[in-house]
């Protein structure tokens, strides 16, 4: 079995946060050393963790992924002693957010304690991320110390590529993640965007579908209708404008162009088939191939990658434009390293990146961990995308898809399979779009 | 848990199940693990809205009724099919425990029972909405016809093979309920349930709601006597169709 070592990046993305390491960085012929030895002769001490009660299993990353994996891990082998790595001190769910921003769902609604989810599902959680990693010695090094581990899986979810628009420099890029943050990140800049509606007077609110794979691809679609409705329940005198490069929505086209037609005529532009090539920053201007919109405030959503930390770690695919994780498509695996997984958004498979996906993935990547670790193979397994949108507030009214996936064999051609699609807008898919999401937090946060 | 929810291995109960399933163990390798089932079971009939009994020979082909059982807050579906069941049907509980559905009662053994709740994620018949439904015709989830589907998921059951899983995201079928048709009478009692581990992860996930709804004390009670049968339009305000 040959094994990549931690490379020069994950290095420096693992220096930036402690000072201390610096001094005691070295290089060795171009390489890094792996992080042990960089961290001032090795001094990181272990993590605050009890002694492992059986192999030990690190999950890096407390979304929908991490989260099913860690309760279905213990599931699929309860000796295996979990530890589930999240920074965050508390989870709030991307799901249902958009029906939050119209004020459908209440706040408590889409927060959840890392602390019960934990208690109910028999692993550990601690609050720490992880910054690098010694493949060769299977050694974890997080903000809050080294974890030696069986398996490790990442779950880390997505990350911004400004430069999508051509945003290239740092500073600029900054600029836009925060003065338009996307909101396709859990919670902060959820938080901004509702601050924002509610502050806002009149004029354009543009919002942008990303190029390639992006997360939830109805999402865009479904936060525009629920803007607009949000502009008619509050009589704001504004409108939403959604410019997106495909030349019609990515899924579910027919009932969101149902409901722009019907339900927001006034209050919605659509621009598809149109391209951002550039963002003003100080004119608030975006500039496209047709034209230059000017807007009073936005979502600015550029195209995803795999969260940092999997190109951090050397793990990223150097052929995947959105940087996403090598991994074997149909074991989940680090090639060449079967006790390094990836899942979630952050894999290369052209899966739908949604929390259906993740959550009915992740029972499978859990599976597949715990057969090996038995020395047994289980068999490839398609995960589901079940995935509600809603396209009217009052009445909530959604409309659905629910898709599975087929590889050609090798895992590289992938197609959809067992498709449904409803795109006709009813009241029962909308009470079913809210019990869409207390289930699946059900799922991960209680036993 | 509380004393209510106390369980034991289904083995003690069912003679005929275990014997059936043990059947099922391979020499050298530990034996089967059976589902759990209700210590003391409550005996319930089954009553109208008006206390009078329901009689198996008056339900209609595909009628479908929701009671409370074996707790007092947890629904039960109880469905008259229009075909007959399949029979020994052995399968697994959500905790990959094993046991042989006990089928059907009344006339042809077409009636059939089981707990409202999707052992998915827990979405049930609840009285403001039910998310799972008997449906006569295909779905939006599937080609499936005369199934119960949960709406939530979209995982779908086969009524007349112990709720077999026929697509969706369900890890097990839908914990039964047997039933006794007392054939002088005519009169249907609910008499037990079948991997009961299923009503734990219920009252650990909606204690808060259900103890607002039925109160502090009742609301993990056990069923007693005569329970109340409806319509599901009756029982829940809202029905999905989905
Ligand atoms: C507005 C919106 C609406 C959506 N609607 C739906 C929907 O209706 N249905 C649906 O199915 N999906 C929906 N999605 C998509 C869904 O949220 C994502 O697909 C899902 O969150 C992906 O799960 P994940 O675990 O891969 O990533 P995430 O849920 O983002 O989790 C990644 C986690 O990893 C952590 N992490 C990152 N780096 C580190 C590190 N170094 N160490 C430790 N932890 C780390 C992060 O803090 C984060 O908590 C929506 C998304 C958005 C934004
Ligand atoms: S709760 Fe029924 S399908 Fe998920």
């Amino acid at each position: 079995m040959t094994e990549r070592k931690t490379n020069g990046i994950g290095r420096r993305g693992f220096l930036k946060l402690g000072a201390a390491g610096v001094a005691g960085a070295a290089t060795i012929g171009g390489k890094a050393k792996p992080a042990a030895a960089a961290v001032a002769g090795g001094t990181m001490m272990a993590a605050p963790l009890p002694a492992a009660k059986g192999p030990r299993v690190v999950v890096v990353g407390g979304g929908w992924s991490g989260l099913t994996m860690a309760k279905y891990l213990k599931k699929a082998k309860p000796d295996f002693d979990v530890v589930l790595l999240e920074p965050s001190s508390v989870f709030f769910s991307c799901p249902l957010s958009n029906l939050w921003l119209h004020g459908v769902v209440e706040t408590d609604m889409l927060i959840h304690s890392y602390v019960d989810a934990a208690r109910n599902n028999g692993y550990i959680w601690l609050q720490a991320a992880l910054v690098d990693l010694d493949r060769e010695k299977r050694r974890a090094y997080t903000s809050l110390g080294t974890i030696d581990y069986d398996y490790i899986v990442l779950s880390p979810g997505i990350d911004y590529m400004y430069e999508s628009f051509g945003v290239e420099d740092p500073a600029e890029q900054y600029m836009v993640a925060q003065n338009w943050p996307a909101a396709f990140k859990p919670a902060s800049e959820h938080l901004t965007l509702k601050g924002k509606l509610e502050d806002f007077e009149e004029g354009v609110f543009l919002l942008t579908v990303p190029p390639g794979n992006y997360r939830c691809l109805p999402g865009p679609y479904e936060r525009a209708c629920m803007i607009a409705s949000y502009f008619q329940k509050e009589d704001i005198p504004g409108k939403v404008v959604l410019i997106d490069p495909n030349e019609k929505p990515t899924i579910k086209a027919e009932g969101f162009l149902a409901a722009f037609e019907e339900l927001y005529k006034d209050v919605l532009e659509y621009m598809p088939s149109t391209k951002i090539e550039g963002i003003d920053v100080g004119k608030k201007k975006v500039v496209t191939d047709f034209e230059e919109i000017e807007f009073a405030d936005a979502a600015i959503y550029p195209r995803v990658r795999a969260a940092r930390l999997i190109e951090n770690l050397g793990l990223a695919d150097p052929k995947s434009p959105q940087k996403e994780a090598a991994i074997d498509p149909l074991r989940y695996h680090v090639i060449g390293d079967e006790h390094t997984y990836v899942a979630g958004d952050a894999r290369p498979m052209p899966f739908s990146k949604s929390g259906n996906t993740a959550n009915s993935e992740a029972k499978i990547v859990a599976r597949m961990i715990a057969a090996h670790a038995e020395g047994k193979e289980v068999p490839w397994q398609s995960p589901e995308t079940i995935c509600y949108s809603a396209v009217s507030a009052d009445p909530l009214e959604s409309i659905m898809v629910d898709a599975k996936y087929k590889h050609d064999g090798t895992g590289q051609g992938w197609g959809f399979t067992d498709v449904v699609m409803i795109n006709d807008r009813s009241k029962d898919l909308g009470k079913a779009n809210i019990e869409w999401g207390k289930g699946l937090w059900r799922d991960m946060f209680e036993a | 848990m509380t004393h209510d929810l106390d369980r034991r291995l289904f083995l003690k109960a069912c003679a005929r199940t275990a014997i059936a399933t043990a059947a099922l163990g391979v020499a050298g390798r530990p034996g089967p693990v059976f589902a759990d089932i209700l210590d003391n079971p409550p005996r319930s009939r089954l009553v109208d809205a008006d206390g009078a009994p329901i009689r198996a020979s008056a339900l209609e082909d595909n009628q479908t009724l929701i009671f409370n059982y074996p707790y007092k807050a947890t629904p039960a579906l109880l469905i008259r099919l229009d075909r007959d069941p399949a029979e020994g049907v052995s399968t697994r509980d959500t905790e990959g425990h094993e046991y042989v559905w006990p089928g059907g009662v009344g006339p042809g053994n077409r009636i059939v029972a089981y707990a409202g709740i999707c052992p998915h994620a827990l979405s049930y018949i609840a009285h403001d909405t039910a998310f799972l439904h008997y449906a006569t015709g295909p779905t939006s989830f599937s080609d499936h016809d005369h199934v119960i589907v949960c709406c939530a998921h979209g995982s779908v059951y086969d009524p007349a093979e112990g709720a077999r899983v026929v697509a969706g995201p369900a890890p097990a079928p839908l914990a039964a309920i047997t039933l006794e048709h007392d054939p002088q009478t005519d009169e249907i009692y609910a008499t037990g349930a079948i991997g009961t581990e299923l009503f734990v992860r219920f009252y650990k996930a909606y204690k808060r709601e259900l103890r607002k709804e039925y109160g502090r004390k009742a609301y993990k009670k056990l069923a007693e006597g005569d329970v109340v049968a409806l319509a599901p339009e009756a029982y829940s305000e809202d029905v999905l169709d989905c």
